[in-house]
């Protein structure tokens, strides 16, 4: 441990407190807004908390708009891209890490090479594939593009938890009457779980978040996620920030919960990743 | 169990080849040691063996049967590693119980099976523990009882004792050789420590830059072994290595060490050794054989007069250092003669006791009349 002295820990402290109300203001604004009634948020001069605190916001929230729908097409599509990534990245990292084979570290790197392209690049092209495919307005399309574009990450992410993984435990787990495809369920994987679980949190968060793919990509009503869904909200004649600033609060409370959740793991998995332990 | 046989096994990494067509017969049964400097290529060979790297030619026979094609898991082997390999997400238990929970094995026989290996290694109360909660000594049991659990038909063993420090090195060494007078299952084990080969092999197999130098049991190694690499590998210390001229006058045979030291060879040698008469050969003693000793008779002792460098007391004996031409040899001193560096003193040897080296092929020339052995055994 270093020891600082007091004047260092008030800096130190004061520094923490100045970057965390940087982060999280506009976080409580939201949030406090969204509990206030439509009178109050137009108030000068505003006011930090609630004077008549009313869940109406919320209520209209449901009552007038497909916010149920765009939270379940949220779920469905971010959870599919999970699975749909890790099903990939997860073989394609071990073959990347366990193989030896011409042209590998050149492909690993060709990987993340690709990473580097802004959505905004590659979303016209997709867009004519999805068409050509006939996937254009579905929920597979959404999959697919969050799956590519995750993919790159998610394969750079196990990879290195694999290359931390001693090939000694899969030898012993062959020379213990496993198949290498045992090996990896039984041994490999559960090593590698603290990795696998940061991965698919990071492709949940991008898939959750996403806006650009799902704005291009999807075009019915029904089928729009959150980010589309909620930007759609200040399309109308009159914009009701309650019921805007409502439905931000519901769309990070799942992201809140799961990340506070599985915190550990993400920490895990970075620690262990990076440093062979 | 089973008999273990290399047919003219090679391994190429590419263009290199690293074991050179190796032929090695393993009885039922025996317990055989590779051993070599790093790289001479044991481990490749054992691993090899377990299926875990490729052969690029030649055959691997369990029982006459080839496993060259099998995978590890089709070669009912069990492997310690030297890193003990235990899975570490799983408890002691469950570690040993792995290779029964891929047979399938049911429940009760697992538990029957894993409770006899764990009395076998007194581990019986580890194994609740996960493997970071364990000291090296404890995870090197357990790796072991994880392999006796599979009851293999061979063992393989990769220095599993390098990592351990020396008093229980020493301890495991007992506990291996137990194991295998009990168990009678045939190992291969590596090492690069000639101790743990000579004090476990039933049969050792020098190995160097990817050939086999030498196999045979710990003894025939020590006194005869057929190359410069095998007499300096097997022993400690290691044998010293005398440039010399080898003469041939009307007193017979001698060998010249240069400063003055002559050597006279021991007469029935004479027909095995004369071919090398006027040529540059090296002269081999082991420093046990080497002796600074009042009590030794000269009579048929070969004598030379050296000067003390470096005294290392061990208790029983000393080890005495002297320098000839440059290059530092080693004596065995007795104790009680508390020699001090710059003592003018007459080493001697028994005439058995001498090695001749050809120095073009690094070979030891046989005494034709195998005396070595005769008087050796």
């Amino acid at each position: 441990m270093i020891r600082r002295s007091a004047w260092q820990r008030l800096g130190l402290g004061l520094a923490v407190a100045a970057l965390l109300a940087f982060a999280a203001f506009p976080l409580l604004w939201m949030g406090l807004t969204a509990l206030k009634p439509s009178s109050e948020i137009f108030a000068w001069p505003p006011r930090l908390l609630p004077e008549a605190p009313t869940l109406s916001n919320i209520g209209r929230l449901f009552e007038q708009t497909h916010f149920v729908t765009y939270f379940r097409n949220s779920v469905i599509v971010s959870s599919a891209a999970v699975v749909l990534t890790l099903l990939l990245a997860v073989p394609g990292a071990y073959g990347l890490t366990r193989y030896r084979f011409f042209g590998r570290e050149m492909i690993a790197a060709t990987v993340l090479f690709t990473y580097m392209f802004a959505p905004i690049m590659i979303i016209i092209p997709f867009y004519i594939v999805m068409r050509t495919l006939g996937l254009a307005n579905t929920h597979m399309a959404l999959v697919l593009a969050y799956c590519a574009f995750s993919l790159p990450f998610a394969l750079w992410m196990l990879r290195t938890f694999f290359q931390s993984i001693p090939i000694d435990l899969e030898e012993a787990a062959m020379t213990d009457g496993a198949s290498r495809f045992r090996a990896v369920i039984h041994v490999v994987i559960p090593m590698a779980l603290p990795g696998i679980i940061a991965t698919g949190i990071l492709t949940f968060i991008l898939a959750w978040n996403d806006y650009i793919f799902a704005r291009i990509l999807i075009s019915s009503d029904n089928l729009k996620t959150l980010p589309v869904g909620i930007a759609d909200l200040y399309n109308a004649s009159v914009i009701d920030w309650g019921m805007i600033m409502a439905s931000g609060l519901l769309v990070i409370i799942p992201v809140v919960i799961v990340f506070s959740y599985v915190q550990k793991f993400l920490v895990a998995g970075w620690g262990s990743g990076g440093v062979k332990g | 169990m089973a008999e273990v046989k290399l047919v003219g096994l090679e391994k190429k990494f590419g263009d290199v080849r690293v074991i050179h067509r190796i032929n090695l017969d393993i009885a039922d049964g025996e317990f055989a040691v590779l051993v070599g400097p790093s790289g001479c290529g044991k481990t490749t060979t054992l691993r090899m063996i377990a299926g875990l790297e490729e052969t690029s030619g030649g055959s691997i026979l369990f029982d006459g049967k080839p496993v060259e094609r099998l995978e590890p898991k089709d070669r009912d082997i069990a492997m310690v590693f030297q890193s003990y390999a235990l899975y570490p997400h799983m408890s002691v238990r469950d570690n040993m119980a792995f290779s029964l929970r891929m047979k399938g094995v049911s429940a009760s026989e697992k538990k029957r099976l894993v409770g006899v290996a764990a009395e076998m290694l007194d581990i019986t109360d580890l194994l609740d523990r996960k493997p970071r909660q364990l000291s090296g000594g404890q995870r090197q049991r357990v790796a072991m009882g994880r392999a006796l659990v599979r009851e293999p038909k061979v063992f393989l063993f990769d220095e599993p004792l390098s990592n351990l420090d020396a008093a229980l090195r020493a301890q495991m060494r007992i506990e291996i050789k137990r194991i295998h007078q009990r168990l009678r299952t045939t190992i291969i084990y590596v090492t690069h420590d000639q101790v743990e080969a000579m004090t476990l092999a039933d049969k050792i197999v020098v190995m160097n830059g990817g050939h086999i130098e030498q196999v045979g049991d710990p003894l025939t190694l020590y006194r005869r072994p057929v190359s410069r690499f095998v007499a300096g590998f097997i022993g400690s210390p290691k044998m010293n290595f005398f440039p010399a001229k080898l003469l041939f006058d009307e007193s017979g045979l001698h060998a010249d060490l240069g400063d003055g030291i002559r050597i006279d060879m021991p007469r029935e040698r004479d027909a095995a050794y004369r071919p090398y008469a006027g040529r540059s050969v090296e002269i081999g003693i082991r420093p046990e054989h080497l002796l600074d000793d009042a009590r030794l008779i000269d009579s048929g002792a070969i004598a030379m007069d050296v000067t003390i460098d470096v005294v290392e007391p061990l208790g029983s004996t000393s080890l005495l250092t002297f320098v000839l031409g440059g290059t530092s040899y080693t004596a065995i001193g007795d104790i009680a003669l508390m020699r001090r560096p710059g003592a003018r003193v007459r080493l001697k040897a028994a005439a058995r006791d001498i090695y001749l080296i050809d120095p073009l092929t690094s070979a030891v020339v046989p005494p034709a009349d195998s005396t070595i052995v005769r008087l050796a055994v």
